[in-house]
């Protein structure tokens, strides 16, 4: 068990410091944020007194091994634009990126799995075919697009939701529903196909032809054996939403970190984006884990000898 | 009292090929279905023909004529879906606007199609450090956000048609991958790889004959879902400002720059919106269809 | 980080629980959206309009100007040139910092010296690099020593914000930018990175003391979202919203669009050194080809100035000449003239900060003329790179760009565009360097105005570069707000109030 567990974040760590290390030289092939910093009219002897002071009159591979060292001591360096350590701007964003992570995920598995069910157990009839409507429409939109005609609707001509900001619970329920759409529609659809799925067997055939009544064995033995697919799209789901966050951040102007992210690429600020995509990567191994350990709990017979790729 | 449920198990029977399903499925498709069937033939004919098709040029800009509602007549020239900012005919461009949505996606699924087909199978062929090395890269991507990825992919090589072609291709080859290097996986001890091996066939025609062929129904599921995907995707760029460059129309750049006038001329983006809506929303539903005819357990 | 999300918690529910509570009677907190989050408070680090409608209130500066632009006393009550390169301050001795400590003259030389010292690696230096000494030459006097005669000195130094010399020393550049302390009509309160910045009133300030007991700046990157804000009563005043923007709120009942004529100019950069736009007709046909009425008419509401060189009225240094017509007939005479060079490709750079409308309108209008014009768009960092660095021959043909010095003085134009020297220029041309180098330097001001008018002709003649249109900014208010955008983009709290 520890073994697996070593083994993994074994493999986790030689990923996510191979995303660092391309990420580290790809950004510095963009230039750097000096000619952002400066006011119109700099001369250049002051942009090359600001690069230095910046430390980008050293060789990159120099900048490299800084930062692994940096990095080594947990160290994330400075921002080049707000002069303030790396540390301060993730933390300070870090909640609302949970927040945001957790409204939308609560939306998706709360509205979607019963929506899968309900789909399989009503295979054919007309309530699924309705159902599938709303899944396939949540799924058909940009974004962007769906967000904006909320903000419209509910904030401007209703005036019930705040258009913008993250000073309230109310405020995280329009940027929720925009990013949970599209994951809400990948859940129904796997619950629909785990529980299709499990229908199919001989244990739930027979134990219908006993005449259990079919709520029952949802409960009892759907609930479980359908629980590991949805277990695994959910661990892979939740860094799908901090790729979709980045636009839903910035549309509601979302403290998160999707949002400084994009900004920071902008402006060339590299040690933000850096910290962005450690804690990214972070998260998606730190999900996978923790799918992996429900597994075990969820199905005892999956051990974890040498793991339980799906 | 519960039965264990049997370990899942690898289907040994070798694959339909891919001819025989998409016959059997045309044979069974639900008379609903031809409605989206209709709606996305009819897509592609407008991206096909749009020279012929479209009343006016796209890219022809009346200054004076800004925003003016569906039906208006301008200097004899009819705008039936409306103007739009510039005043260019917004019928026009979204039919001129279907050839860089649509076939940004399909070059963008062929890309990382093939990307994903390739690392996918010499994953599972090679295994060892091939194996491992694919793998890791797998992890890699997944570990960045996609759209970051794009976001600072598109900050190195600058926006454009080809640019978010690549990009796309480049960020979303790891579903392929996956289920190519899955699938594949389960088909190597199958007895004619092993016949194919044992008799010194070379390892691409294995590949590409006895490989491929059983592995292409899951792609083509998986690429059909990645196509709605994509147009999204090129559309969530062109909200950043990294999509599809002006002049040339998309979808996704129309949607993106009508959505400030919403409240004022709707017709900007709301049809643009509507046609997205409708193209996203038949490939899923193809899509999902064509999963459950291929998924054998489903059956 | 546990404690810190548990603070975060308990902060959102006890908003959760304000926000149920019912709306204040009185307006005692103004909410400001910005376009993005403010750089920095330390008003030595970073001149952006983010960072500066912030930090202008927290602190003072040396002068500034009234709402109509003409150079008035703040922390210097008066001011006289002892010779050419002389200046001599009189400061107010009746200020004190947030913290409670009198602002002194050293404080005042302290801050222009931590701005040009090499060392602070400020980004500012060149705004006051000509300021070569700075000393305090008595209880309540400064001196100004200026390495040549530079008259836009004054117009730079109303950019001059005076920070704590003690508090500053003692907490050091990281510290100071957190937690800044200064004289000005706002104190800082707090920071919450990526939400918001909240300042409040300095009862005990010495001019004009603010309405608003609270400010909050917002951080609010999309403008559609910030016309929701202030058409649901969320945000009080937002910044930067285009034309259209504006007209979807003209017959709104709670906010209105405020306008004001700025000193920015819209331009269009012809890159002098490569083909064809080294081509002097082919630069003229552009200029002829461009409808900038109808650019204005069009697409600005009208509120734009046409202009016809890089200066606008209200700069110091301006004088009155006449641009190019929008003459299509001849803009096409002379694309046919240019012949084979007429032909090739022109690179259009822009980036997304600009108003991506104008820069199709032109490549629409560049087309019909008969050019080949291909729009390239790039992100602001890799656009600027693109404009700034590397040999003029591989630089784009034409670039959009929009131009303030943000000192009202034709110095900070027309040379960093012009003059063979600097970065931002690519245009190379003796004569004009020579004209540029002595109005620099020239106290006499009609002489200067005569020299810079001499260097416009020129660039006219040449068409060097294309100006556009004077830029009107765009602000979105509440209808109650009492507040009017001065042409320097400045955000004063202490000049607004409430109806």
């Amino acid at each position: 068990m520890s073994r697996f567990i070593l083994k993994r974040l074994w493999q986790a760590f030689i990923a996510a410091l191979g995303a660092l290390t391309i990420l580290f030289f790809v950004q510095r092939l963009t230039g750097d944020p000096t000619l952002l910093l400066v006011p119109e009219g700099a001369t250049a002897e002051d942009i090359a007194t600001l690069r230095t002071s910046l430390g980008f009159d050293q060789p990159l591979y120099v900048q490299y091994l800084q930062y692994l060292k940096g990095l080594a001591c947990f160290d994330l360096g400075m921002s080049y634009v707000q002069g303030v350590p790396v540390w301060d701007i993730m933390l300070s964003r870090l909640p609302y990126t949970l927040w945001l992570t957790a409204g939308a995920m609560l939306l998706s598995i709360g509205a979607g799995l019963p929506i899968g069910v309900l789909m399989a157990l009503k295979r054919g009839t007309f309530l699924e075919r309705i159902l599938q409507g709303v899944v396939f429409t949540g799924q058909s939109m940009p974004t962007f697009f769906s967000g904006i005609l909320m903000i419209l609707l509910f904030a401007v001509h209703l005036q019930w939701l705040p258009s913008s900001g993250s000073d309230s619970l109310l405020a995280l329920l329009m940027p929720s529903v925009a990013l949970g759409l599209l994951t809400l529609a990948t859940f129904a659809r796997v619950a629909r196909t785990a529980v299709l799925d499990e229908l199919g067997k001989d244990y739930v055939r027979t134990a219908r032809a006993k005449g259990v009544p079919l709520r029952r064995i949802i409960w009892r033995h759907l609930a479980r054996n359908s629980a590991i697919p949805v277990i695994t799209v959910a661990a892979l789901e939740i860094s799908h939403l901090l790729a979709g966050a980045v636009i839903v951040e910035t549309l509601f102007a979302w403290p998160g970190l999707g949002q400084v992210a994009v900004q920071a690429i902008e402006a060339r600020d590299f040690p933000i984006v850096q910290a962005v995509v450690l804690f990214g990567a972070a998260a998606s191994v730190l999900c996978n884990l923790i799918a992996d350990l429900l597994y075990g709990l969820v199905d005892p017979r999956i051990r974890h000898s040498g793991g339980a790729q799906s | 009292m519960s039965m264990p449920a049997p370990l899942p198990q690898e289907d040994l029977r070798p694959r339909p090929s891919f001819g025989a399903v998409l016959r059997s499925a045309a044979a069974s498709v639900p008379p609903y279905l031809w409605i989206f069937i209709a709606i996305l033939l009819g897509f592609i004919a407008m991206a096909l023909f749009a020279p012929l098709l479209a009343p006016n040029d796209p890219t022809s800009q009346n200054l004076l004529g800004r925003m003016k509602a569906p039906g208006s007549v301008i200097r004899g020239v009819t705008y039936i879906f409306g103007s739009d900012e510039l005043g260019r005919d917004v019928l026009s461009r979204i039919i001129y606007g279907a050839r860089a949505s649509m076939s940004v996606a399909v070059l963008s699924v062929c890309l990382s199609g093939a990307i994903g087909i390739l690392a996918g199978l010499l994953a599972a062929y090679c295994r060892g450090w091939v194996e491992s090395a694919v793998m890791r890269l797998v992890d890699m991507m997944l570990s960045i956000p996609a759209l970051l990825f794009a976001v600072i992919t598109v900050a190195v090589i600058g926006p454009g048609f080809i640019n978010v072609i690549l990009v796309l291709g480049l960020t979303r080859w790891t579903r392929y991958a996956r289920v190519v290097y899955g699938q594949a996986l389960g088909l190597m001890p199958q007895p004619y790889v092993r016949y194919a091996r044992f008799v010194g066939t070379r390892p691409l025609a294995i590949m590409c004959r006895h490989l491929l062929p059983n592995v292409f129904g899951q792609v083509v599921v998986v690429a059909t879902l990645e196509f709605g995907s994509m147009v999204l995707f090129e559309a969530g760029l062109s909200f950043l400002g990294l999509g599809v460059q002006p002049p040339t129309p998309s979808w996704g750049a129309m949607m993106n720059v009508g959505r400030h006038y919403l409240d004022t001329a709707w017709w900007i983006a709301g049809f643009p919106g509507l046609c997205l809506f409708l193209l996203v929303l038949s490939v899923n539903i193809i899509g999902d269809h064509l999963r459950d005819r291929l998924d054998p357990r489903l059956r | 980080m546990l404690k810190r999300l548990g603070t975060h918690l308990t902060g959102i529910l006890c908003a959760l629980l304000l926000a149920a509570a019912p709306a204040m009677a009185a307006k005692d907190t103004i909410v400001i959206d910005l376009s993005n989050e403010t750089a920095t408070c330390d008003p030595h680090m970073q001149w952006n309009q983010n960072s500066y409608g912030v930090y202008r209130n927290i602190f003072d500066n040396l002068i500034t100007r009234d709402n109509a632009g003409v150079i008035i006393p703040s922390v210097a009550t008066s001011w006289k040139y002892l010779n050419d390169t002389q200046v001599e301050f009189t400061i107010r001795t009746d200020i004190t910092f947030h913290d409670g400590t009198p602002l002194t003259p050293e404080d005042v030389v302290y801050s222009i010296t931590r701005i040009t010292d090499k060392a602070t690696a400020s980004p500012q230096r060149s705004q006051f690099e000509a300021v070569v000494k700075a000393e305090v030459t008595g209880p309540d006097r400064v001196v100004f020593t200026t390495d040549k005669p530079y008259p836009p000195l004054l117009a730079q130094l109303v950019k001059l914000s005076i920070v704590p010399k003690a508090y500053v020393e003692k907490v050091g550049k990281e510290e100071f930018n957190k937690h800044p302390i200064g004289s000005g009509p706002y104190k800082f309160v707090e920071w919450s990175r990526g939400v918001h910045i909240i300042l409040e009133r300095n009862d005990a300030y010495w001019g004009n003391k603010g309405f608003f007991q609270k400010a909050q700046f917002r951080f609010v990157p999309d403008p559609g979202t910030r016309v929701a804000d202030l058409r649901t009563g969320k945000a009080d005043l937002a910044v930067d919203l285009n034309p259209d923007l504006s007209a979807t709120i003209e017959r709104d009942k709670v906010c209105e669009p405020r306008v004001t004529l700025t000193e920015r100019v819209a331009f269009l950069r012809t890159n002098n050194g490569r083909t064809p736009t080294s081509n002097k007709t082919i630069r003229q046909a552009i200029a002829y080809g461009i409808d900038k009425q109808g650019i204005i008419d069009g697409l600005m509401n009208g509120q734009d100035r046409i202009a016809s060189t890089m200066l606008t009225k209200e700069m110091t240094g301006y004088s009155e000449l006449a641009g190019y017509p929008y003459d299509l007939e001849k803009a096409r005479k002379l694309v046919a003239e240019a012949g084979d060079a007429a032909k090739e490709e022109i690179v259009f750079a822009t980036a997304p900060s600009y108003d991506q409308r104008v820069v199709q309108a032109v490549q629409q209008m560049l087309t019909d003329i008969g050019l080949k014009v291909r729009i390239e768009m790039m992100d602001q960092a890799s656009f600027l790179k693109a404009v700034q660095q590397g040999d003029l021959a591989t630089r784009p043909h034409i670039s959009f760009g929009r131009w303030s010095c943000a000192c009202m003085d034709a110095d900070g134009v027309v040379y960093p565009l012009m003059h063979s020297s600097s970065a931002w220029s690519q245009t190379r041309n003796a004569t004009l360097d020579e004209l540029l180098d002595q109005a620099r330097i020239c106290l006499d001001p009609a002489k200067r105005v005569d020299l810079y008018s001499q260097a416009d002709k020129i660039i006219l003649d040449e068409s060097y570069i294309l100006p556009l249109y004077q830029v009107a900014y765009i602000y979105g208010a509440n209808k109650n707000l009492v507040w009017t955008p001065t042409p320097d983009e400045s955000l004063f709290l202490n000049r607004m109030s409430w109806k």
